[in-house]
């Protein structure tokens, strides 16, 4: 346990100093494995298997498809066309983006691909309108983990079988805390907004000319509009995996940016495909160094003995309650999202079946905790990640990331935790369970 | 391209030394960089249209090829691996940090990256190692793929190239932070005497 | 890890006979006194059958029970092989402690730096289709035309649906219950009742085809099983061997439980006539049974002819 806090220590050191986030994981994952006197050799081996998933392939094609949109100029068109609805409420285009992170959860299961895909495309949009820069970066970071809550999800559907629970009702039990969330978010991001005079927001219209204003950006953007349409389609139909849907995208907005918005031309393509090579590259040696880190972690059953440590405190169901909840906050923090899945299944389900929690409303608790351990710092993986996408220092964009987390995210940890029939509600409606 | 950052620091470090043999070594590092730069564009778009075929086979062969399964995870991994080493080379492997809050000496700035550095290098190294040891295992073995019949090997050596390409690098930056640190030093002096003492 | 403990893992979730076999073989070596510990990790958090298969050829894991990894050796592709046994009890005789395809496989396992204690039964494994897709195919391959069925990584199950007459569709197991929910595949193949009761919410109809005998090994890495102390690795033969004794006798019971509960849950469960059986057993063997013979060889295959009942 010493060891392992040593380590902690070690990777928050050199966060702090600035060394890139996959490196200090590594450093810490060596440190530890070493110090614990394990074979060093199998941290590769694992890195490497689990960078081999197919999960993760979604992620290039993503930032690939997200990269040449922006670049080809048929996220410009899409945006106008949002921004001829919203562009006169202040604030409007950040209730976008959450909006967006929401929609964009529901075809994919990856809060990764999710900045990938929107957060190049937002927040620049949003920088460019006025928007603090800082918020905008917090605002995707935190949005992104609705696509955890917002069925389909990866972690979830790993947290369910190996739970032995219905990946139906798991889907559904995070469904409104998702909602709640996306609206929570939407409300606080007018109200830190609401004085922000640098924000560009056009006069009012009257009704006819801004009904016109739509239909012109609409027109523009016939094309670009076919986009989401396309990739909602394929998956909704059945055509196509999210994996498919990305690269059919990438493959739909080339021959878009080249011939009809001529945003991009042959060789700008291979400027933009290098970029989002490297911008890949930057997220899986992130992700990479994450997966070894975790496992060194699991191999000494650390999350195993935190939970023995922390669970002896008390018993009384609450404060079991809430200690899990720390943990699995804990958990978010030193592991990747699925492997704090399949913690949170095989150590905390059986705890609290015996406390008499009902499993699928302990399958929400876990879905919110395991998003927030993704965005709270130090270990906050996605929260870099929407850092470099908008390549901004850490200290730009912490403060609105925390007050976003404080007044959204963790009272609905709280929420869902203590409200059982908010995550019970829609399994019982639709699946019928007890 | 946003080379120029690279670039730029070593030439100034050898601006004096602009004999022919420097002129080959800059020429092969052109060409080097080129070939990444050709290779990431295979990997990446190829790997677009080789999962988009994929979607396209299945519903026009009835009976798809399970190969492409196996040759987008080659891609992907070259991909993943390629754009690491790529990262490396202009410094925008994702970071936090709070450094420029709490220091304000651009000697210290630089002392800082240029551990930072060494640090990353190191781990950089190491990893490579066993990445080549794990690599060679899989080679040494003989194994083949699935349904391509392909080596596994080609398959870890993305990883074991992109750990080359990251080691490479950060030793290469190593240096150029090096005189960065040396610069700061000669401008703080300049500036204020004082601030010598504390380092 | 310190002194005498040993990581022993396994990839399922507590319902799976795989859990039950490593809870027994637990107290079953701690009743035999001995100082050795199991570290034991269930659940894949160290990574899914295929890694953790992978982990103990390379030592780090020393004791393992997964499924063998056809991309590690082809040969192990045998484990699939479409019908070379009817019922259980053949299964244990064929399969079984004491039968004669242990020794088959730990010849391809010597290769891998590994030994194979024994098998774990699983059940039969048969198709199944999702719900919202009218056809249910039973006789193939006339039913099986359009249909597309999931299946796992291997060549020969790709080669088994398609020589059934079904489009075989090979995907990643993290895609596979989104896929049935949203129709990207029809159904899936190679289905043991416990993984069908895991995406039972998605799906419509069991049909037991019964094509293979699912089973897994109970794996140790060779190099540290043979620097064990001899009477240390003693005493874990015997509590292997009276696990699997045990594992043997249950896991029929547990495969029939599950079915119990897929009917319960509304799944509809549905028997091949005779003569459909009859019809998709004559497509594999010959079809698949020559296409194995070109990677085993025709020695082995000629024994589970002779296992089969088939000349
Ligand atoms: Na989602
Ligand atoms: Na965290």
């Amino acid at each position: 346990m010493i060891i392992f806090l040593v380590s902690m220590l070690v990777i928050v050191v050199l966060l702090l100093a600035e060394i890139p986030v996959a490196f200090s994981f590594g450093v810490g994952a060596l440190l530890f494995t070493f110090a614990t006197g394990n074979n060093i050799s199998f941290l590769v081996t694992h890195g490497f298997n689990t960078a081999s998933g197919f999960a993760l392939l979604a992620l290039p094609l993503f930032i690939l498809g997200g990269l040449i949109m922006a670049e080809g100029g048929i996220s410009a068109r899409l945006l106008d066309f949002v921004n001829s609805f919203v562009g006169r409420i202040r604030g409007g285009l950040g209730a976008v983006t959450v909006l967006t992170c929401a929609l964009f959860g529901a075809i994919s299961g990856s809060s990764s691909a999710a900045i990938a895909a929107i957060g190049q495309i937002m927040i620049p949009r949003m920088i460019k309108e006025g928007y603090p820069e800082g918020h905008a970066t917090a605002l995707v970071a935190c949005s992104s983990v609705l696509a955890l809550l917002i069925p389909p999800s990866i972690p979830m559907i790993i947290f369910s079988i190996t739970g032995g629970l219905s990946v139906g009702a798991a889907f559904l039990s995070t469904i409104i805390p998702g909602i709640l969330l996306t609206l929570v978010y939407c409300a606080l991001n007018f109200w830190f907004l609401r004085k922000d005079m640098s924000i560009k927001v056009e006069p009012p219209l009257p009704f006819v000319d801004a009904a016109r204003g739509i239909a012109k950006a609409g027109y523009n953007a016939g094309f670009a509009l076919l986009m989401p349409v396309i990739i909602l389609g394929a998956i909704y139909s059945g055509i196509a995996t999210p994996t498919e849907a990305a690269a059919i995208a990438v493959i739909y907005a080339i021959p878009v940016s080249l011939m009809i918005y001529k945003g991009l031309t042959i060789r700008t393509l291979g400027t933009v495909t290098i970029r989002a090579v490297v911008m890949t590259g930057s997220i899986m040696a992130v992700l990479f160094f994450l997966f070894i880190m975790s496992r060194a972690m699991i191999l000494e059953q650390v999350p195993k003995q935190l939970a023995e440590v922390l669970l002896g405190i008390s018993d009384n169901k609450y404060l079991i309650l809430l200690v899990i909840n720390l943990l699995l906050l804990l958990i978010g923090m030193i592991v990747d999202d699925i492997s704090g899945a399949v913690l949170a299944a095989i150590i905390f389900l059986p705890i609290v079946e015996a406390l008499g929690i009902h499993p699928i409303h302990f399958a929400a608790v876990v879905g919110v905790n395991l998003g927030l351990g993704n965005v709270s710092p130090p270990c906050a993986p996605m929260l870099y990640m929407a850092g470099g996408v908008a390549k901004l220092p850490l200290n730009k964009y912490i403060v609105p990331t925390l007050k976003l987390l404080c007044l959204g995210h963790l009272p609905m940890v709280a929420i869902v935790t203590f409200i059982p029939e908010l995550s019970l509600f829609l399994p019982r409606l639709l699946m019928g369970i007890e | 391209m946003k080379t120029k950052n690279l670039e730029g620091a070593s030439l100034s470090a050898q601006d004096d030394l602009l004999d022919k043999t420097n002129m080959s070594i800059k020429r092969i590092a052109k060409i080097f960089d080129i070939l990444l730069q050709i290779s990431m564009i295979f990997t990446g778009l190829g790997l677009a249209v080789l999962i988009f075929a994929q979607v396209i086979m299945r519903y026009v062969l009835e009976s798809p090829f399970a190969g492409t399964e196996e040759a987008a995870i080659l891609l992907a991994l070259w991909t993943y691996f390629l754009g690491m080493g790529y990262a490396t080379k202009e410094r925008v492997h994702i970071h936090g940090g709070i450094v420029n809050l709490i220091v304000s000496d651009p000697f210290k700035i630089q002392l800082i990256r240029f551990v930072g550095s060494i640090i990353c290098s190191i781990t950089a190294c190491i990893f490579g190692y066993y990445a080549c040891k794990y690599g060679f295992f899989v080679i040494e073995k003989g194994r083949m793929s699935l349904y391509l019949h392909w080596p596994k090997g080609l398959w870890s050596a993305g990883m074991i190239f992109g750990f080359v390409l990251m080691a490479g690098y950060f030793i290469l930056q190593i240096v150029t932070d090096f005189n960065a640190m040396l610069d700061a030093k000669k401008q703080s002096k300049l500036i204020s005497p004082s601030l010598k003492k504390d380092c | 890890a310190g002194g005498d403990q040993f990581i022993f893992s396994q990839s399922y979730n507590a319902e799976h006979i795989f859990h039950h076999t490593s809870q027994k073989f637990l107290e079953n070596l701690s009743a035999e006194n001995s100082s050795y510990k199991p570290d034991y990790h269930l659940g894949g958090d160290l990574g899914d059958w295929t890694s953790q298969f992978e982990q103990t050829m390379m030592g780090v894991i020393p004791m393992v029970i997964t499924y063998g990894a056809s991309e590690f050796d082809e040969r192990l592709d045998l484990t699939w092989l479409g019908y070379v046994v009817d019922d259980w009890k053949s299964a244990r005789k064929v399969y079984g402690p004491g039968g004669p395809m242990l020794a088959v496989y730990n010849q391809i396992f010597a290769d891998m730096d590994l030994i194979a204690l024994g098998t774990i039964p699983t059940g039969f494994g048969s198709i199944t289709i999702r719900k919202g897709v009218d056809k249910v195919p039973t006789s193939f391959p006339e039913d099986a035309k359009g249909i597309k069925m999931r299946v796992i990584p291997s060549p020969l199950a790709i080669e088994r649906f398609n020589n059934w007459g079904f489009s075989a569709v090979p995907m990643p197991y993290s895609e596979l219950y989104t896929a049935l929910q949203l129709g990207t595949v029809d159904g899936r193949g190679f289905g043991p009742a416990v993984e069908i009761w895991q995406m039972r919410d998605v799906l419509k109809a069991y049909i037991l085809t019964r094509d293979y005998f699912e089973h897994g090994f109970w794996l140790v890495n060779k190099d540290w099983w043979e620097g064990l102390p001899a009477d240390e690795r003693q005493k874990m033969q015997i509590a292997a061997n009276e696990t699997l004794d045990w594992a043997w006798q249950e896991a029929e019971a547990i495969d029939n439980g599950f079915l119990e509960k897929l009917r319960d849950y509304g799944i509809e469960v549905i028997e091949l006539s005779d003569e459909d059986r009859a019809k998709a057993k004559a497509i594999l063997y010959a079809k698949e049974w020559p296409y194995m013979e070109k990677k085993v060889g025709k020695d082995t295959m000629k024994m589970m002819r002779e296992i089969a009942g088939i000349n």
